[in-house]
């Protein structure tokens, strides 16, 4: 996976949006890169596909690059990787949240192992489940149209390794996990699950 | 309280937003700060109106107005939004 992470002197949503097609837009250049080092440079066309998940196409070619792109303003995150993989980026800021989202979205496994962490770490946790949760959702290209419960994260949170199992409508999916922490307040994660008939089960 | 008002104080209150900027054209992306206050949002409308939202059945709602409009559409107990309004009011 690729990352292209960048703070946009603008904050307006348009901005953002034009901050995430550009960070993407690099990011699938650099994942064709290294790819293909004596490749040429590709000109990249960020476009959404069916379900309205953007993709990197390479123009003058039938190739085409997974990415996925977040904002939380200021930070804009992209990432791009040229395997077959679904893809999903979130970023999110860490601060408290009312009881009720965490009661409504995380799965009883993802309360008890938050439930069992020092008190201090509990936010963070919180904030990852969702993140990851979203990033899950926008990797098999369904966002929030499908409940936050319905993706078990709980082995990503206490994951020392990039490849955990990640729980999704009831099946177990193996899937690349990578975290970016910004600054205190900030953190990104993407998911990549390898593409298989099952994997879209 | 009509709906209308129920679901606009609703936004305003879980989106920390004075109630003059949430107008029907509003779309929710520009309102909410990020996805977690929408899904804030989404529990808080489940809960005033103690129905189950089918998330399939959402998926077109862009707007404050989509809100109201859908909402409208439930089996809803009017009873509890005035009990509600009564309680605020006291």
């Amino acid at each position: 996976m690729i990352w292209d992470l960048v703070r946009s002197s603008e904050t307006t949503r348009a901005a953002l949006s034009t901050a995430g097609h550009q960070a993407a837009t690099r990011a699938a250049q650099r994942a064709l890169q290294i790819s293909d080092p004596r490749g040429e440079h590709h000109t990249i066309a960020i476009e959404k596909d069916v379900l309205g998940k953007p993709e990197a196409r390479v123009l003058g070619s039938a190739q085409s690059v997974a990415v996925s792109i977040s904002h939380a303003a200021p930070f804009v995150c992209a990432v791009a990787d040229t395997a077959p993989v679904l893809l999903g980026t979130d970023i999110e800021r860490i601060r408290p949240c009312t009881t009720a989202v965490w009661e409504a979205c995380l799965t009883p496994a993802e309360k008890a192992f938050i439930a069992a962490a020092p008190r201090r770490e509990r936010e963070m946790l919180q904030i990852r489940a969702w993140s990851l949760k979203e990033a899950v959702l926008k990797a098999f290209g369904v966002g929030l149209r499908v409940h936050p419960r319905n993706v078990d994260v709980t082995n990503a949170l206490g994951a020392t390794t990039s490849t955990v199992r990640i729980g999704w409508r009831g099946v177990w999916h193996t899937a690349t996990v990578e975290w970016m922490h910004l600054n205190p307040t900030y953190v990104a994660v993407a998911v990549a699950f390898p593409f298989s008939a099952r994997t879209l089960e | 309280m009509d709906v209308r008002d129920f679901v606009l104080t609703a936004i305003a209150e879980t989106l920390d937003l004075p109630l003059a900027v949430v107008r029907d054209d509003s779309k929710l992306v520009d309102l909410a700060e990020d996805s977690i206050k929408l899904f804030e949002l989404l529990i808080r409308l489940e809960n005033l109106f103690s129905y189950r939202v089918s998330y399939e059945a959402i998926v077109h709602i862009e707007t404050v107005g989509d809100v109201i409009a859908y909402i409208e559409t439930l089996p809803i107990d009017r009873g509890v939004l005035q009990a509600t309004t009564q309680k605020k009011a006291a």
